[in-house]
């Protein structure tokens, strides 16, 4: 029996003039896990957020067990079973575990008091019915990124989650974590729940998913079993043109070694990081990355990546140790020349760091150029315009710069920074999760143009989760855990993941580094 | 003797404590609906105005506590309007109240009583007579207040309770964690975060009440700045009810001290400043110890 059906579901954006979803219909079925995949910016977040209650269609109904849904209320669809898990956490920080469950229906006493005590074993009755690893009365700033997941996905059932929908549930997970999220999800649609889930990472998609929906500009393009499709020719269903994504293939090509100048010596460090201290306990850290070379450095959540990328990027100055780019002290360059002419940095926080959502998307990519056109702009604003339009372009993002860079999706704010910040080269570029949020064609684009600055000089530092994203690229990487280098080497491929995550996860011994 | 100093300085430090905590839990409820109220010393101050006139009126205390109440709530339902329906920013809109409120009074006082200076309200002062118990030294200080600071202990536990206690004081959290967040729990954050604006402009009122009655009269002023000590008191007591109660009266205890040191024939001014420069001290200690941990 069909759990979900959409029909025709339809959404115009008047502020960005984009006709988001384009008559969308999609069902689904008890037991059934269904993956939405498409390109940044095809419409997927909009399908979600309708069939949560939480945009108002323009167009288009919903069912669900053969009941018509009032559209655009959040208390309708949860009524009628429907858990939305965000994209972006929407968990309560300052509120518990069993708070956050019980935000909207609480339980409680005489009418007006929350029910605390129930509110706990209710949401401890529920974290173990579905094996969750949760502790109810733990706030929710505390969490880790998978616990908050799993929170997220506790709070959708515990809204009477028939219907699981599910938006990019995977982009701040790790590889492993991911893993165990799907194991999560198979064993809620064994016990009859319905799950639909949004991702444009393909790989994830034909592991887990029964049916496959592909979007593309607001619409469905196909629909597929599992098992029918490959991973290219997901790829090629979800890329706008509809052809092969690339000369030579999905793959991100590393230059061959060589035909970039590499460079050993000390002296000729572009960035020397020593004796950093990342964690109390841990061991200090000292390496070097030369112009032109680009070193991945990869951990798992809460090792230590994050206070590196602090450090690396001038965010927060070491108490112990230093950070220097060209022989001096990241601290002493002043901040207006560090970013225009010596660093670039992508930060693996773009919301909070890297973009301001309500400045137009002109003003977010000229904020670094500001020293060229001096303070009185007026004269220039029309070059300036068409410069940052073009830099978009570049980048595929809408070439109207004057909307907010707020009202774009999380795939293309990303696009947004990259453009910002690879668009020409500066000695050293400090790019965490660069590759988060982006689909397959702008990976492939992002990773040419990295390999491209790289060419051209500029020393580059990859801070990633995932392997899969340094392999193709970096000259060499190194691994972190719990604040420690553990490895640091060549890069050896795909051959090697094996011992690396082991390193990753801590169940091999940490090498010594010289 | 000095026992007999310790225990009355108790007793003026409850009764200087019990408005302002009143008043910063008030302001509590906004900061937590993430729109901190800073028109509490206008509410302050109206509800002073509206308890002296609403007296002289009447006759009746209550009617003046209820007026008080009233008239704080009506100028926070101006700031909360303005913030929440117009968009404008609240820490402006409160500040625009706070300037309002003196120039309304003025012309309010020269209409009604013709005069812009004190407005004399004896009645008030019958609910600021210490009890019979209050000669037992210590005990007496909380057993012996005046009437009214049993009517601003009940309305702070009610505040406090209302915060941490209430399906309302969570969502009004989940309201302060941002629009998206409340909105995805099915919760209409902006009616919340008008509520609080309301319970805050309440609270300051019947603060301002007590104030008035203390005195026996509204003076121009009168707040003198018990308002903005009340938003420290928030942050002192680290957003948590508990913890700003325990602030107030830190507070209120330096208010007592200078109280008592100006009888001993110290600069006036110097020691009126006390519980001002107190509280900037303590919060460049406060940013220091949060920052070593």
């Amino acid at each position: 029996m069909e759990m979900l059906s959409a029909r025709g579901l339809t959404k115009y954006f008047s502020e960005t003039a984009t006709l988001a979803n384009d008559g969308v219909s999609l069902g689904l079925a008890a037991g059934e896990i269904k993956a939405v995949v498409g390109e940044n910016g095809a419409g997927k977040s909009t399908f979600a957020r309708m069939i949560a209650g939480l945009l108002v269609p323009d167009s288009g109904a919903l069912w669900v067990r053969g009941r018509r849904l009032r559209l655009g209320s959040v208390r309708e669809a949860e009524a009628a079973g429907i858990g939305y898990v965000p994209q972006q956490s929407l968990l309560a920080d300052g509120l518990s575990v069993a708070e956050n469950l019980s935000l909207g229906s609480e339980q409680r006493r005489m009418g007006f008091l929350f029910d605390r005590k129930r509110a706990q074993v209710e949401a401890a009755a529920l974290v173990e019915r579905f094996g969750f690893h949760l502790d109810p009365g733990a706030r929710a700033s505390d969490l880790s990124p998978p616990e908050r997941r799993q929170a997220e996905i506790a709070r959708a059932l515990a809204r009477g989650g028939e219907v699981l929908v599910l938006d990019e549930p995977t982009s701040i997970l790790s590889e492993s974590e991911a893993g165990s999220l799907f194991s999560l999800l198979r064993r809620l649609a064994d016990s009859g729940k319905a799950v639909l889930f949004i991702t444009h990472r393909v790989a994830e998609v034909l592991g887990v998913a029964d049916s496959i929906a592909v979007l593309r500009e607001g619409r469905v393009v196909a629909e597929l079993a599992a098992g029918a499709v490959g991973e290219a020719g997901l790829s090629r269903l979800m890329s706008r043109s509809g052809s092969p994504l690339s000369v030579g293939g999905p793959a991100r090509h590393r230059p061959e070694s060589g035909t970039r100048a590499r460079f050993g010596g000390e002296e000729e460090a572009a960035l020397k990081v020593s004796g950093l201290l990342l964690a109390r306990g841990s061991r200090q850290l000292s390496f070097s990355v030369a112009p032109g070379e680009i070193l991945g450095i990869a951990a798992l959540a809460g090792n230590g990546l994050g206070r590196l990328e602090d450090y690396l990027s001038g965010f927060l100055t070491p108490t112990q140790g230093s950070v220097r780019i060209g022989g001096r002290e990241l601290g002493g360059i002043p901040r207006g020349r560090l970013r225009a002419e010596e660093l670039a940095y992508v930060p693996a926080d773009r919301e909070g760091r890297a973009l301001a959502a309500s400045a137009s998307l002109r003003d977010n990519i000229l904020v670094l150029r500001r020293r060229e056109y001096g303070l009185v702009d007026f004269a220039l604003k029309r070059s300036l315009s068409e410069g940052a339009a073009a830099m978009a372009s570049a980048f595929s993002l809408s070439t109207d710069t004057g909307i907010a860079a707020g009202s774009l999706s999380g795939g293309n704010r990303q696009r947004l920074v990259l453009a910002r910040e690879l668009d020409r080269t500066r000695k050293v570029a400090i790019l965490a999760e660069p590759f988060q949020n982006l689909d397959l064609a702008a990976q492939e684009s992002a990773a040419r143009r990295i390999a491209e600055l790289a060419e051209e000089g500029s020393a580059i530092v990859l801070l990633s989760s995932s392997l899969d994203e340094l392999f193709p690229i970096a000259d060499r990487i190194a691994i972190l855990y719990r604040g420690s280098l553990v490895h640091l080497g060549g890069n050896e491929g795909q051959g090697s993941a094996h011992a690396l995550l082991a390193l990753m996860t801590g169940s091999a011994p940490a090498e010594d580094i010289a | 003797m000095s026992i007999d100093l310790a225990a009355s300085l108790l007793t003026v430090a409850l009764a200087a404590a019990a408005p302002l905590a009143v008043a910063a839990l008030g302001g509590l409820l906004t900061e937590a609906a993430g729109s901190l109220s800073v028109a509490l010393e206008g509410c302050m101050l109206l509800g002073a105005f509206a308890a002296a006139a609403a007296a002289r009126a009447s006759d009746s205390v209550t009617l003046a506590i209820l007026a008080a109440i009233a008239a704080g709530m009506l100028l926070a339902a101006l700031v909360g309007g303005a913030a929440g329906a117009l968009g404008a920013d609240v820490f402006i809109a409160g500040l625009a109240a706070n300037l309002l409120a003196p120039g309304a009074i003025s012309i309010a006082s020269q209409a009604l009583f013709g005069t812009k200076g004190v407005v004399q309200a004896e009645v008030l002062g019958s609910y600021a007579r210490q009890g019979p118990l209050s000669s037992i030294p210590f005990i007496g200080a909380l057993l012996g207040q005046e009437p009214l600071f049993y009517v601003l202990s009940g309305a702070a536990a009610l505040l406090a309770a209302t915060y941490s206690k209430t399906v309302f004081g969570l969502r009004l959290r989940a309201a302060g964690e941002g629009r998206e967040v409340s909105e995805a729990a099915g919760i209409a954050s902006g009616r919340y975060r008008f509520a609080a604006h309301l319970a805050a402009g309440g609270a300051a009122g019947l603060a301002g009440a007590a104030l008035a009655s203390h005195v026996a009269a509204f003076v121009p002023g009168l707040s003198a700045g018990r308002g903005w000590i009340a938003l420290v008191a928030i942050y002192l007591g680290g957003k948590r009810p508990l913890g700003v109660i325990l602030a107030c009266l830190g507070l209120g205890l330096l208010i007592a001290v200078s109280n008592a040191a100006q009888g001993l024939g110290l600069t006036a001014e110097l020691l009126a400043a006390l519980p001002f420069v107190a509280t900037a001290l303590a919060l460049v200690a406060w940013k220091r110890l949060e920052r070593r941990a």
